[in-house]
């Protein structure tokens, strides 16, 4: 692909660059490989349309809140009992990319009850730590997908993560810090 | 966050007391999160430094934050190229099929 940056649309510089950001949220919101692939489709399809009013600024943001109306649109039309809960599975979290027998600074035992405790969090709660702490988003970018303020992502995640460690706490996994 | 910075000045070094250890507890995980100014960060590094109990406390949300970040995983590359392609498709005006569409 030689194309010369120069004569790159608006939406292959903006636009293309964040696929992969949208592919992993997109997986966390939809909970299924093809579904995410279909949901970048539309966001792709939607910011084509609206390239010409975008203004080149945080594009990542921008493209977030596409996938976010998107997501919404496909959720009300297929399961509208759905749309205020949207859950996402950590199932695949103990499948996914098998701790690595190298990384010696992951405890598999916390990471096993880490699994365990996240499941048990309310949707709202684990979406939120799928986000931010699992794909890497920015408390900002997190509140493009949510829809909420990044005050509300921070409040989230700082529950969420409090009630991970004290389920560490009460395994024995994490020390108390108790004077 | 100046409340916060307040509290912390106006009690330095005093054994670390739960007013310290308190207003540190407020903005640990936005510390730990790269999310707090300068001078913060520079406040509760020293008082992590110095207490057990938020240091203990500070390696727990480490040690979640790290096992959490170890199950990012790449999306799939053939569902990367697919949409890359779609994408392509649309910026030069071609409908092009539906990616993933199997």
């Amino acid at each position: 692909m030689n194309v010369d940056a120069s004569r790159r649309t608006p939406f292959e510089q903006h636009v293309l660059p964040e696929i992969e950001v949208l592919l992993r949220v997109a997986r966390a919101l939809t909970r299924n490989n093809a579904d995410a692939e279909d949901l970048v489709q539309d966001t792709l399809i939607r910011a084509h349309n609206g390239i010409d009013r975008f203004d080149g600024r945080h594009p990542r943001a921008w493209l977030l809140t596409i996938l976010r109306h998107a997501h919404i649109n496909r959720h009300r039309r297929r399961r509208p009992e759905l749309l205020r809960d949207p859950d996402v599975t950590f199932d695949r979290i103990s499948q996914a990319a098998g701790p690595e027998q190298t990384d010696a600074f992951v405890d598999l035992e916390l990471d096993a009850e880490l699994v365990r405790a996240l499941a048990q969090l309310s949707p709202p709660f684990r979406l939120v730590v799928e986000l931010v702490d699992i794909q890497g988003l920015s408390y900002a970018e997190a509140a493009e997908v949510l829809g909420v303020p990044p005050g509300t992502v921070m409040s989230r995640l700082h529950r969420a993560r409090a009630r991970l460690r004290d389920r560490l706490h009460r395994t024995g996994l994490a020390p108390r810090s108790q004077q | 966050m100046r409340r916060f910075l307040r509290r912390l000045i106006a009690r330095p070094a005093e054994g670390h007391g739960t007013v310290d250890c308190v207003a540190v507890g407020q903005v640990l995980q936005r510390y730990l999160d790269g999310a707090t100014d300068a001078e913060t960060t520079t406040l509760v590094a020293a008082h992590l430094d110095d207490c057990l109990r938020c240091g203990l406390e500070a390696d727990t949300y480490r040690r979640i934050k790290a096992a959490l970040a170890h199950h990012r995983q790449p999306p799939p590359p053939d569902a990367v190229q697919r949409l890359r392609e779609f994408g392509l498709q649309l910026a030069r005006g071609e409908g092009g099929p539906r990616p993933g569409s199997v």
